[in-house]
């Protein structure tokens, strides 16, 4: 797979990312050495990223770094769209659950004999246990109730009032209960962008995920909406690993507990929250958090 | 002449003539609809529910061609909807970019603009010839052929306008693709599915070429669906072209029943949709 990067993009940063890497064992989701490739054109490189449990990760960096493109990779939803591949390791409880034959076989002629654990998970069930939010709220067109219980029903057999706990449980973790639970047979469409937001949010977490992957989830909302999925997030810091990309920086150091640092598909810089911010070691973090680009 | 004004004389001429077009249309609607009220509506009395169609010069009514047309409509478009929803399900979310799939949406094209009366002369060909007879069953595919690629097509253009984040989404919660597209995407896409289907319906109640073709009409009444069925469009075309007065008489009657049939099915349609669709 050498054949496949421009050289411009490979020039960018021939430096060694600066990598703080949490003890292995606090670890819930581990990319390592992940390239990323839509078709020819090859857009992670080398990518490193540990997801620690119980904590907010924040991805920043300028416009297409690649941040979306590595959390699409981490709950394999790429694999959607014939000719997008990744390869390089991706660790769910320390099984690989990249290990279908395509991509191993790629791993092994890039990087020789290397032993994989196979999670042997189909996609569908690993995406259970990776839950994601998308920039714009996917609300689906029903009401608030069948939201919440869409995921829960694919997997388990609810008595009504199992699943009217479930999706109080959901609203009220995603603090959208109080708002919602006069109407919660009337349409999900019918909510306001932030709520909308939240109820997404209540829909990933009712399934009971490990991880719950957000795509700059409050690009689309209003400051006040933001505040308060912000809130919502450190809330469910407790029961979930949450891994948030944003254009915002402020927002990454208000709520993130790591930062990685993303430019042009590599991972520059992957550090405590308070010291990427603080003392970045790289100049281009540095030239990034001080505003000089991006 | 200083631009802003030639812009603004540019702007008018544009706007007139379409205005003027809208006119034109609507004004032949307008005039088609009130003929067929004029023409149709003194004729319309119980009798054209309850008896069938009469000798010339006798009380007769249009029983046996409302009871075809509604057979052959129904089970047409049953066919049609189940086909076409599939189909272009298919196209949307599956093979729709691979060359098979180029290639069906390319034949399905054809078939949209087809002739009708090929359509009939096909179904004569594969269904009335080999089993020697005329039959309802046959007009019902006849009329099926007719409208499902509207209802295959105007599918895929309703279900490729859906946003790929919404499947995403779905599938993100451990669904299956084809559960996301069931559950999701169909409810979703709701409103331009029925549109598909009442387009589908426009088309096919009126069509006359194929039915003469594959159900050929008949006198009496009937509901056997293995046999010539007659059907209002034939009965128009039969009646309309006679030379005894009621007999034109009750054809007008018939025309004027399938516009009404198809503008209330239309307006149920719409307002079902605006129903379910209400967030
Ligand atoms: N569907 C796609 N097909 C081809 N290239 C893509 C696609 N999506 C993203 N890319 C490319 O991959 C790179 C990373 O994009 P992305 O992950 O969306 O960046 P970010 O989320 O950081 O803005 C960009 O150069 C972009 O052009
Ligand atoms: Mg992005």
């Amino acid at each position: 797979m050498n054949d496949v990067a421009p050289a411009s993009m490979i020039s960018a940063s021939t430096d060694a990312p600066i990598m703080h890497v949490p003890p292995a064992d606090t670890l819930v989701l581990e990319a390592r050495k992940l390239d990323f490739f839509y078709g020819k054109n090859q857009s992670l490189f080398g990518v490193d990223l540990p997801i620690e449990r119980n904590k907010i990760t924040a991805l920043i960096g300028p416009s297409g770094c690649g941040k979306s493109t590595l959390l699409r990779a981490l709950n394999k939803i790429y694999d959607l769209y014939p000719g997008q591949q990744a390869t390089g390791r991706i660790l769910l409880d320390g099984k690989d659950i990249l290990s279908d034959r395509g991509s191993v076989a790629r791993l092994r002629a890039r990087d020789g004999d290397v032993q994989i654990d196979p999670a042997n998970l189909d996609v569908s069930a690993l995406r259970a246990r990776i839950g994601m939010v998308f920039q714009k709220p996917t609300p689906f067109p029903m009401s608030i109730y069948d939201n919440v219980a869409f995921g829960v029903r694919l997997y388990h057999k609810k008595s009504k009032a199992e699943m009217d706990q479930i999706v109080e449980r959901s609203l009220r973790r995603a603090a959208l209960w109080d708002e919602v639970k006069d109407k919660l047979s009337s349409s999900g469409l019918g909510l306001s962008g932030g709520q909308q937001q939240r109820l997404c949010v209540a829909r990933g977490i009712a399934v009971e995920p490990e991880v719950l992957l957000l795509d700059e989830p409050a690009s689309a909302l209003d400051p006040v909406s933001t505040a308060k999925l912000e809130e919502t997030l450190m809330e469910l810091r407790n029961d979930f690993s949450i891994v948030i990309v944003t254009h915002n920086l402020q927002q990454a150091a208000r709520i993130s507990d790591h930062t990685g640092f993303m430019f042009l598909g590599k991972m520059i810089e992957f550090r405590p929250t308070a010291e990427l911010f603080e003392r970045p070691q790289s100049t281009r973090t540095r030239d990034y958090v001080t505003g000089r680009f991006g | 002449m200083d631009r802003a004004l030639r812009r603004k004389i540019t702007n008018s001429i544009f706007v007139g003539l379409c205005g003027a077009a809208t006119l034109i249309a609507l004004g032949a609607l307008v005039f088609i609809l009130w003929s067929l009220v004029v023409n149709g509506i003194g004729g319309l009395d119980l009798n054209i529910f309850t008896m069938t169609q009469p000798a010339p010069g006798s009380v007769g009514g249009l029983a046996n061609a409302i009871t075809g047309s509604i057979f052959m409509c129904a089970i047409g478009m049953v066919l049609a909807i189940v086909v076409g929803i599939l189909a272009g399900t298919w196209l949307a979310e599956y093979g729709g970019q691979t060359p098979y799939g180029h290639a069906v949406r390319f034949l399905n094209d054809v078939l949209l603009s087809a002739p009708s009366i090929l359509v009939g002369l096909f179904v004569y060909e594969i269904l009335v010839r080999p089993f020697h007879g005329f039959s309802g069953y046959a007009g019902a595919v006849a009329l099926a052929l007719l409208a499902a690629p509207i209802v295959t097509r105007t599918t895929e253009d309703m279900l490729t306008l859906q946003p790929n984040t919404l499947r995403e989404a779905g599938m993100a919660l451990g669904a299956g693709r084809g559960f996301v597209i069931r559950s999701v995407i169909w409810k979703a896409a709701g409103a331009g599915l029925l549109t598909g289907a009442l387009l589908g319906f426009a088309r096919i109640s009126g069509e006359t070429a194929p039915l003469l073709f594959t159900s050929l009409g008949n006198q009496f009444f009937s509901a056997n669906l293995t046999q010539p069925m007659a059907s209002l469009p034939t009965t128009i075309f039969q009646f309309a072209l006679s030379a005894y007065d009621d007999w034109r008489r009750l054809a007008w009657v018939g025309a004027l029943l399938i516009a009404v049939a198809v503008l209330a099915v239309n307006t149920i349609g719409r307002m079902l949709a605006r129903e379910t669709h209400r967030p």
